[in-house]
């Protein structure tokens, strides 16, 4: 029993004894380490599907972004500072999503949201304070009033031991009256940014350092979804809770592509995208919840959720190498990347063919199943809406996607610019993102395995003739052009 | 789900598949090391897609006969053009796999599309070869290209995207996802699914915008004039019949409103047909000209469908699409690699800063003539049989009463007379003395290499197709004569002009010679 804490207590000692190291390869070794512990509480039986379905994700998207941080924090602010609160940062999220029981999760979540704080405002300055504040005091609040009440009303059925040390599916189920309901999900309604509470997001995410914002984005949000999972097995939710969240969801879908349009800053336009894809991921899983037999939804929402954990990981690290190039983030000032950064530009769009959708990536199958789920339904007008959001996100990222393609493979006359060059460590971690984002693909068939996800897995693998001449087109061709431009024009006699 | 006949199938079709691409795709990363090899791993594999179609018609049985004649298409302009883009890519940027390795994927995309047997096959390998032709056409990277390739992608691809899934809507609300998706064609065509007016205008307008049909065609001579000169020369010659292919599978399977289609396709085609037979008249850019006519006759091609439909499925209407459509795509495709010859020679392709270009390249006038006698329909190439067969056919047609045929007719005969104008101003590039030679120009001997078998396929298969696709009667008969007395007579002329020496006379002013 006391397993988790002990090896949440050693990942934390890991980390944080060996941040001082000279060496970066010990340093990453002992991170990849920490980080990897909790599979031995997966071993052991402990942690049920839910959390291992949530740990696949979020266990490569930290080491990466740890990684990418080892690098950013000594190139940005010359110290390992951030590195260590970045790592502290991953633990707490990791032990959060593995913890069997409800005291591991509700210590882990504050411990996150405190080391959270600390990451949003630490650029230092009003505007890093102010964001950093409103992130910590809405979030942190709202989820310990969720995590109390969940508490209080789980006490009025068993003793407050064993809520807290019994494992999650040992907990009595209750049914809880409107009121109570509000106050049950009103934290992880904030965490995953829904409408009436999403005001903390773009600040957050646009302030705090790029691998912070890698985190927050990919993976701090889908915290609230896991939660909201978790709750949906120790509370029953009557219908009405599940029409809010989809009508919540189709409300912040909305209104976060819509606000993304209009943003001229790098980050926050994918903080903005953020806010719309976590509407999208509700509906799904209001959807999920008001027909739980329907596996194509549970994968969809699944697939959603590693989709843009990754793509949004690796676009937030790929506006961190921008800044660090560029030395600025508004988009209409910065092109022709690809003529310093060449692998981050390729990292660029692979994440780019994720978040429009296009075979092979995740993004393509989470799409597909989205709408082979909702249809699962038949055709009514909740399907219909969907179906109707679904294409309107699609056709956002397809602007948004082309928007950020235009930094990296666009350039205008000349193309020696007064940016810096960088190492090769940050491009190869973004491009291993992106390639994870194709990976990713094909882990759903063993999620759970039908006809559909079988012919799916197949569209998949022959779409990598796709990504082969990608490749060539962009990275040998057009790189290759963009490159020769200010030296010699192509000799067209042989 | 998935019947055990229809997996044995399908493994067998995967298997062989699997070879022809692994042999394709190792001949193509080869290409820069191993020059031979590569060459000739190539050029099995393409012969191994034209091997698939007598195997599988005596063997197999795996296909429907509709696949043939793309496939045959697709195996015999890959031949050639797959050495043509090692050259052209060669001398172009130094390196042959940039170029070559994109290619040789988009045509075996193609190839998969084309040997589709099962519903989603089709409607995956379709969305796969969108993209990688996206992505062909956008190679040069510059702006223009970009905004060609976005044209190309909404226009062209997404439309077809939007068919694609009405398709799967319609079948899967008879039967159900599940099985819309592993179902066999045939065992789809067995389900009589039949839908209404509206449902057949968004069932063909994919296909209408991927055959540049009139108020969605002005996407297609940006995308081929941007795209690589090897690249368009597929597009053209292959691509282009995926609209053929996919309004023929769409036929097979579910029941039309017939006449609703047969407005659309004759109305569009009629009118793209005489649009783009002008425009290509005005053209000053070969490969604008070129991507015109590509237009007009996809036109003609559609509206033939149309006229296929209206006649009550008339197979001699079919027979004549098929020779029509491997005619226009060989000559095309031909025309297509000999103006990347332009290119590479001139590095320019305005027709009037040409007109010296038979004085440097010998290999390159002949392919030009030999290209454009078959465009034209001129006997002893595969041209003359194209046209033969259809103006035959739309004839018996209009006299089994059919009124609608007469302006396809029409049509076909204004394309042809256009034909001739544009044809000789393309000739000019090489004939016309516009401007005088800079001087001698070495051109890379694989460019002459495949430039002389792609003549030779125009004139080879001018002599066995119509024997394939039409049997043996008396038109094929006469087609053949003919064609055979032509091949003779172009290789007497050939001769002479070959073996006889210019007698130079001396200025003889009268009087007694000196």
């Amino acid at each position: 029993m006391l397993a988790p804490y002990l090896l949440a207590l050693l990942s934390f000692m890991l980390v944080s004894c060996f941040s001082k190291s000279t060496s970066l390869l010990l340093r990453v070794i002992i991170k990849v380490i920490a980080f990897l512990l909790p599979i031995a509480l997966l071993i052991g039986g402990a942690v049920d599907n839910i959390s291992s379905y949530f740990l696949l994700l979020v266990i490569p998207v930290s080491i990466i972004t740890s990684i990418y941080a080892s690098w950013y924090s000594n190139h940005k602010y010359n110290s390992t500072r951030l590195e260590v609160l970045i790592d502290l940062f991953n633990v707490s999220i990791i032990y959060t999503f593995a913890s069997p029981n409800l005291l591991g999760f509700i210590t882990l979540w504050t411990i996150s949201e405190v080391l959270g704080f600390l990451l949003v405002a630490f650029e230092g300055g009003p505007d890093a304070f102010r964001a950093g504040y409103r992130f910590f005091f809405l979030k942190a609040a709202t989820f310990e009033l969720s995590a109390l009440t969940l508490v209080a009303v789980l006490s009025t059925k068993a003793s407050i031991d064993s809520i807290l040390l019994s494992s999650f599916r040992e907990l009595p189920s209750i049914i809880v009256s409107p009121f109570y309901m509000v106050l049950l999900i009103i934290g992880y309604i904030t965490t995953a940014a829904l409408v009436p509470l999403h005001f903390w997001l773009p600040h957050a995410h646009s302030t705090a350092p790029a691998p912070a914002s890698a985190i927050l984005s990919g993976i701090t949000i889908k915290m609230g979804f896991y939660a909201l999972l978790r709750i949906n097995d120790i509370v029953i939710f009557e219908p009405w809770v599940k029409y809010m969240l989809f009508i919540m969801g189709s409300i912040t879908c909305v209104y976060g592509f819509l606000m993304l349009l209009g943003q001229q800053d790098y980050k926050r336009m994918l903080a903005y995208s953020t806010i719309g894809n976590s509407g999208l991921i509700t509906i799904l899983l209001s959807m999920y919840l008001l027909e739980p037999s329907n596996v194509y939804m549970y994968l969809a929402l699944l697939a959603n959720i590693y989709a843009h954990g990754l793509y949004k990981a690796s676009l937030f690290l790929n506006a961190g190498t921008v800044e660090a190039v560029a030395h600025t983030r508004l988009m209409n000032k910065v092109n022709g990347l690809v003529a310093y950064v060449p692998i981050s530009s390729l990292a660029s769009l692979f994440s780019v063919l994720s978040v429009i959708g296009i075979p092979p990536t995740i993004g393509f199958i989470a799409k597909l199943l989205s709408i082979i789920g909702v249809l699962q339904y038949g055709l009514n007008y909740l399907s219909i809406v969907v179906l109707l959001l679904i294409g309107y996100s699609i056709l956002v990222s397809l602007i948004y996607g082309v928007k950020i393609l235009r930094i990296h493979w666009e350039t205008d006359e000349k193309i020696d610019k007064n940016y810096s060059r960088l190492g090769n460590l940050p491009q190869f971690v973004e491009i291993t993102v992106a390639i994870l984002s194709i990976a990713y693909g094909y882990v759903i068939p063993v999620l759970a395995y039908t006809d559909i996800v079988f012919v799916l897995t197949l569209v998949n693998l022959f779409s990598l003739l796709i990504i082969v001449v990608l490749v060539y087109t962009f990275y040998f061709n057009i790189r290759l052009r963009i490159m020769k431009r200010g030296v010699t024009r192509v000799a067209w006699r042989c | 789900m998935l019947g055990d006949a229809n997996v044995s199938e399908l493994l067998y079709k995967y298997l062989y598949l699997a070879v022809t691409i692994v042999v394709i795709l190792s001949g193509s990363i080869t290409v820069d090391y191993y020059q031979r090899t590569s060459r000739f791993l190539r050029i099995l594999g393409y012969a191994l897609i034209v091997l698939f179609i007598p195997l599988d018609a005596l063997f197999m049985g795996i296909l429907s006969a509709l696949s043939y004649p793309f496939l045959l298409l697709l195996g015999i302009i890959g031949l050639f053009v797959t050495l043509y883009c090692e050259g052209y890519s060669r001398v172009l940027l130094g390196l042959a796999r940039t170029l070559q390795l994109p290619l040789d994927i988009f045509m075996i995309s193609l190839l998969l599309l084309y040997s589709s047997s099962i519903l989603i096959e089709f409607v995956m390998f379709w969305i796969i070869t969108e993209l990688i032709g996206f992505m062909i056409i956008l190679s040069e990277g510059t702006r223009r290209a970009w905004n060609a390739a976005i044209q190309y992608l909404v226009v062209g691809a997404l439309t077809a995207d939007f068919s694609l899934f009405t398709l799967l809507a319609v079948i899967s609300y008879n039967v159900g996802l599940d099985k819309a998706l592993v179902y066999t064609f045939s065992e789809l065509a067995s389900l009589n699914i039949g839908v209404g007016a509206v449902l057949t205008i968004l069932l063909s307008i994919g296909f209408i915008a991927k055959a540049a049909l009139v108020p969605l065609h002005f996407w297609l001579p940006d995308a081929y004039t941007l795209a690589p000169s090897p690249a368009s020369a597929i597009l053209s010659g292959v691509m282009e019949k995926m609209s053929i292919y996919g309004i023929l599978r769409i036929l097979g399977i579910i029941h039309l409103d017939e006449l609703v289609l047969v407005y659309i396709l004759v109305g569009l085609g009629v009118t793209t047909a005489i649009y783009a037979a002008a425009q290509a008249l005005i053209q000053r850019d070969i490969k604008r000209l070129l991507s015109y006519s590509t237009m007009a006759y996809s036109g003609i091609l559609m509206s033939m469908i149309g006229v296929y439909v209206y006649a009550g499925f008339m197979q001699e209407i079919l027979q004549a699409v098929y020779a029509l459509m491997i005619a226009h795509g060989l000559s095309k495709s031909l025309l297509f690699v000999n103006a990347g010859s332009i290119e590479l020679l001139a590095n320019t392709r305005d027709i009037y800063d040409l007109g010296y270009l038979s004085r440097i390249d010998e290999v390159g006038s002949q392919t030009i003539t030999i290209g454009v006698m078959s465009l034209l329909g001129v006997p002893s190439t595969i041209g003359f049989v194209g046209k033969t067969i259809a103006i035959i056919a739309l004839v018996k047609a209009s006299l089994m009463g059919k009124i609608f045929v007469i302006p396809v007719l029409i049509a076909l005969i204004f394309l042809s007379a256009s034909g001739i104008i544009y044809g000789l101003k393309y000739l000019s590039t090489y004939y016309g003395g516009y401007r005088t030679s800079p001087g001698k120009v070495l051109k890379y001997y694989l460019l002459n290499v495949s430039e002389k078998t792609g003549v030779l396929f125009n004139i080879v298969l001018g002599i066995i197709v119509p024997l394939l696709f039409m049997g043996f009667n008396t038109v094929t008969v006469v087609v053949m004569l003919i064609n055979v007395i032509g091949i003779l007579g172009i290789f007497l002329t050939y001769m002479i002009l070959k073996h006889s020496t210019t007698r130079i006379e001396e200025p003889w002013l009268g009087g007694a010679r000196p």
